[in-house]
């Protein structure tokens, strides 16, 4: 890492730094890992942070903010380590730039649950040069040693009690050179990290004024709103042109990859636009396909594909020679959309010059090479700005939102457009968390404890189209993760596989990607594997668990909850996973309060996540993983009809609501020697096996395959 | 033209009858801030209050608010002062905060109505989808703003 003091450089017009502000910026040595990140792309000289002459910091965070918390976690952490004045400081999403490539990645882009695990340090690397800075240029301006002096809450103290304001020296910090080595805060010295500090999206995020994608506005802009293919790759077949050029306020109409778009003034005309081109579509990979043609295709490689080893330890012979009993189990998951609350938009202006992007975008890297080739313009001449998301869930990890504004601007003359599909649209037109088929031989010993695991899972792969590079002998590491080598039990004599199941349906990131449906699999497996022995179920994952941090979590989660004691008529389902380096147990509390009803009374949830910025970010985003989970365990299924998703909006594919929301506690484990786990999605995984095995405890019946609405069930 | 009384100030807008009400606010008067989430009033994110009523401005007509008063999100406070803006603040309430200006527009009439709503009142009220899962701390605000209101009444 390079950190420069810019303040002085040549670079005010394209930074946007203020004359007379102090500015640092940073670069990584150019180590571009990967295809993607491979292209120079920018002479961009990012800059991290200014601070201007009333003392006001302006921080540039290298991480999209989706309601993850990841814009406030940063802001926190340099504000921290630099001794700002918290009131004092403005945080805004970075614009491109080479300089913000997430560490972990190699590439700008926001996911995995990475962005306080991949910018701990560098920010605080930063923040602690600020400070160092501050403190020489403070000790200048006072005519005293550096020694003497600190750095406090937006002022540089000297021993003697005098003190200035950051505001009046920023002119002398900006002529310092940067220090070679800093000492960053021992953990006492914290005042912002490990707090829970009030976000610094929340102002804008109660009066209406937080910019997401589909507020942006330009002068002359237009509004698009686009229709393609309900079988997914199929073609436009007719259209009624003329009807759609005779609605007020129609302007163009565009052909598109797939389909047809309708650009008029506002969103409104667009869509009447729309209704009356009236668009039909013919062919696509999918058409003619229904649901049970789509699961008998996967049934068909689960019986017969070829299946490549995930992790094998041991031998399943040996191990099945001191079995007593042998469970054979099958589980599985439906294909579901992401339904961000935001659908998918995006604004560009693209000209022969030049191409700006306004976007909320989770994929800053991806989303410009993908502008650079429609539009064959060099990245460099690619702007990209961020806005808030308004949820991203991993959907907006995907440029196709992006291409359809790059390419409809470039149609209509290098005029700006603002595409925003319809809920409809969304939700027909997403790249869906996979199906995926689970089948388990468990075989216990004398004593109960597992001598043979295994696993065969089958699923579409979500790599071999994003990153094909990383699917190695047909082993999508995602399809099998926290199910391989990464289990949290120990497993003798393991044999987990993986299928490759070629599927005509788009799949994608979803929050929690393989381990949203491994840790269905695996938690269920143990749980039945605990009841077939005899045991209790937290008691057999004690025994079996092999993940010391899980452990740890699970103990915790057992003394929280009182596990074992609930009162008459509750029933209790525990789970526990790991996931994005961090470590999460919960336990669901439900009652039945009629024939086929469930109620989730309670989630007691325990997660161990290191180190911690923000604990009551990470408790909100505990809670909302849970809700998420729930959602989708209760009602989440995405079904065909002729190649094409049957559900359009939220009447036909269901969210959880107020009157469904359970108490939820959520303790946050105090880590801070293990640094910092990801808190995003790793409270995901275990909700839907500790609804599951709430529900086996309350009735008998194991549900093997999700959501509970399809096995009868209604979440009341 | 069509004549909108919204947050205290009249504005005129030329557009089609069958223009729902988010449309004109968003695309004709640049309010941003009231939100598109479904276009068929399940999400809650466009409410907005009319004659001090929630309604779901993507399927109310704008030519049927005319006459009206209508407030949006903007209009709520100048400073974030609002009692629901402060309680939902307090409360840290908003993650992603695409669904919190209907949350908060229809906390604001659910409270107008029932100044201390009860648990199960919540519930039947606040059917807004929230993405995020905030809604413990929806609950949380509402009670906090219920206090606060109670407190500044007496």
């Amino acid at each position: 890492m390079k950190i420069e003091n810019i303040s002085r450089r040549d670079f005010f017009r394209k930074t946007g730094v203020t004359a007379g502000a102090f500015a640092l910026a940073f670069s990584f040595p150019a180590t571009p890992k990967r295809a993607l990140a491979a292209q120079g792309e920018s002479d961009f000289i990012a800059t991290w942070l200014q601070i201007d002459e009333e003392g006001l910091v302006h921080l540039w965070i290298p991480a999209s903010e989706m309601g993850q918390g990841s814009l406030p976690s940063l802001a926190q952490i340099l504000a921290d380590e630099m001794e700002a004045d918290y009131e004092r400081i403005r945080a805004l999403t970075a614009p491109k730039g080479d300089a913000y490539k997430n560490p972990m990645f190699g590439m700008q882009a926001t996911g995995g649950s990475t962005s306080v695990r991949a910018w701990w340090n560098p920010l605080r690397e930063i923040g602690a040069n600020v400070r160092m800075m501050m403190i020489e240029a403070g000790a200048q301006k006072m005519g005293v040693r550096p020694s003497d002096c600190r750095a406090y809450n937006h002022r540089v103290v000297h021993s003697s009690g005098k003190s200035v304001d950051y505001a009046e020296i920023v002119s002398i910090a900006a002529g310092l050179s940067v220090p070679e080595k800093v000492a960053l805060k021992e953990r006492h010295e914290h005042r912002y990290i490990g707090k829970a500090m009030p976000r610094v999206d929340l102002p804008a995020k109660v009066n209406g004024s937080a910019q997401f994608g589909i507020d942006v506005d330009l002068p002359e802009l237009l509004v698009a709103t686009v229709m393609t293919s309900p079988a997914f790759g199929g073609e436009l077949e007719s259209m009624d042109q003329e009807a759609a050029m005779k609605v007020r306020g129609v302007k163009h109409v565009v052909e598109i990859p797939n389909g047809v778009a309708v650009v008029a003034t506002g969103y409104w005309q667009a869509q009447k636009g729309l209704r009356a081109l009236n668009p039909s579509f013919q062919g696509g990979a999918s058409k003619g396909m229904d649901d049970a043609q789509i699961e008998a295709a996967l049934r068909k490689d689960a019986d017969n594909g070829k299946a490549v080893p995930a992790h094998v330890s041991g031998d399943l012979a040996t191990g099945r020679q001191k079995a007593v009993q042998s469970l054979e189990m099958e589980y599985q998951v439906p294909y579901l959309a992401h339904s961000t609350m935001e659908p998918m938009n995006a604004t560009a202006w693209v000209t022969k010059e030049f191409a700006k992007i306004w976007a909320p975008t989770q994929a800053q890297t991806p989303s410009v090479m993908i502008a650079s080739g429609i539009s064959g313009l060099p990245p460099e001449k690619v702007e990209l700005n961020t806005t808030f998301l308004g949820t991203g869930l991993g959907r907006r990890f995907e440029g196709d939102f992006i291409q359809q504004a790059v390419l409809i601007s470039m149609k209509i003359g290098g005029k700006p457009v603002k595409v925003v599909w319809s809920r409809e649209e969304d939700m027909r037109h997403d790249f869906y968390r996979p199906q995926a088929l689970s089948r388990f031989r468990v075989d216990l010993d004398q004593s109960g404890m597992p001598v043979a695991w295994e696993n065969r899972i089958t699923t579409p792969s979500i790599f071999s189209r994003v990153f094909p590079g990383m699917v190695k002998g047909g082993l999508d590491r995602a399809a099998v993760e926290g199910a391989a080598k990464d289990a949290d039990y120990e497993l003798p004599n393991q044999h987990t596989e993986y299928v490759l199941h070629e599927s005509p349906i788009p799949v994608g990131f979803w929050r929690s990607v393989g381990h949203s449906f491994n840790a269905f699999f695996m938690e269920s497996a143990i749980d039945e594997a605990a009841h077939a022995s005899g045991s209790d179920p937290y008691d057999y994952r004690m025994k079996v668990m092999k993940t010391p941090r899980l452990r740890k979590a699970l103990e915790m989660v057992a003394e929280k909850v009182n596990w074992g004691s609930a009162p008459k008529g509750i029933f209790q389902g525990i789970a526990a996973h790991s996931s994005f380096g961090s470590f999460v147990a919960q336990v669901v509390e439900v009652s039945l309060p009629g024939e086929n009803q469930i109620k989730v009374e309670r989630v007691v949830c325990v997660a161990d996540c290191g180190t911690y910025v923000n604990p009551q970010i990470i408790q909100m985003q505990m809670e909302g993983g849970i809700l998420f989970g729930l959602t989708a365990a209760a009602f989440g299924d995405i079904n065909f009809e002729d190649g094409a998703v049957k559900q359009g909006n939220f009447d036909s594919y269901r969210m959880v609501k107020q009157k469904e929301v359970p108490t939820i506690e959520v303790y946050v484990m105090d880590n801070y020697e293990e640094g910092p786990g990801g808190f995003g999605e790793p409270g995901v995984p275990p909700i839907a096996p500790a609804l599951t095995n709430a529900l086996f405890a309350a009735t008998g019946n194991r549900v093997r395959s999700l959501p509970l609405s399809k096995q009868g069930f209604e979440l009341v | 033209m069509l004549e909108l009384k919204i947050n205290g100030d009249l504005r005129r807008i030329d557009v089609d009858e069958d223009t729902p009400l988010l449309w004109a606010l968003r695309d004709e008067l640049k309010l941003t801030g009231t939100k598109f989430g479904c276009g068929i009033a399940a999400c809650g994110a466009c409410t907005v209050l009319v004659d001090g009523e929630a309604v779901r401005s993507c399927s109310y007509p704008a030519t049927a608010a005319a006459g009206k008063e209508i407030l949006t999100i903007e209009g709520l406070s100048e400073d974030n002062s609002h009692p629901v803006q402060q309680a939902w603040i307090a409360e840290s309430v908003p993650q992603c905060g695409y669904c919190q200006s209907g949350q908060i527009m229809a906390a604001v009439s659910l409270l107008k109505k029932n100044p201390n709503p009860t648990d199960q009142q919540i519930d039947e009220q606040m059917t807004n989808i929230c993405r995020c899962g905030t809604y413990n701390a929806v609950r949380r605000a509402i009670h906090r703003s219920a206090r606060q209101l109670q407190e500044q009444g007496a």
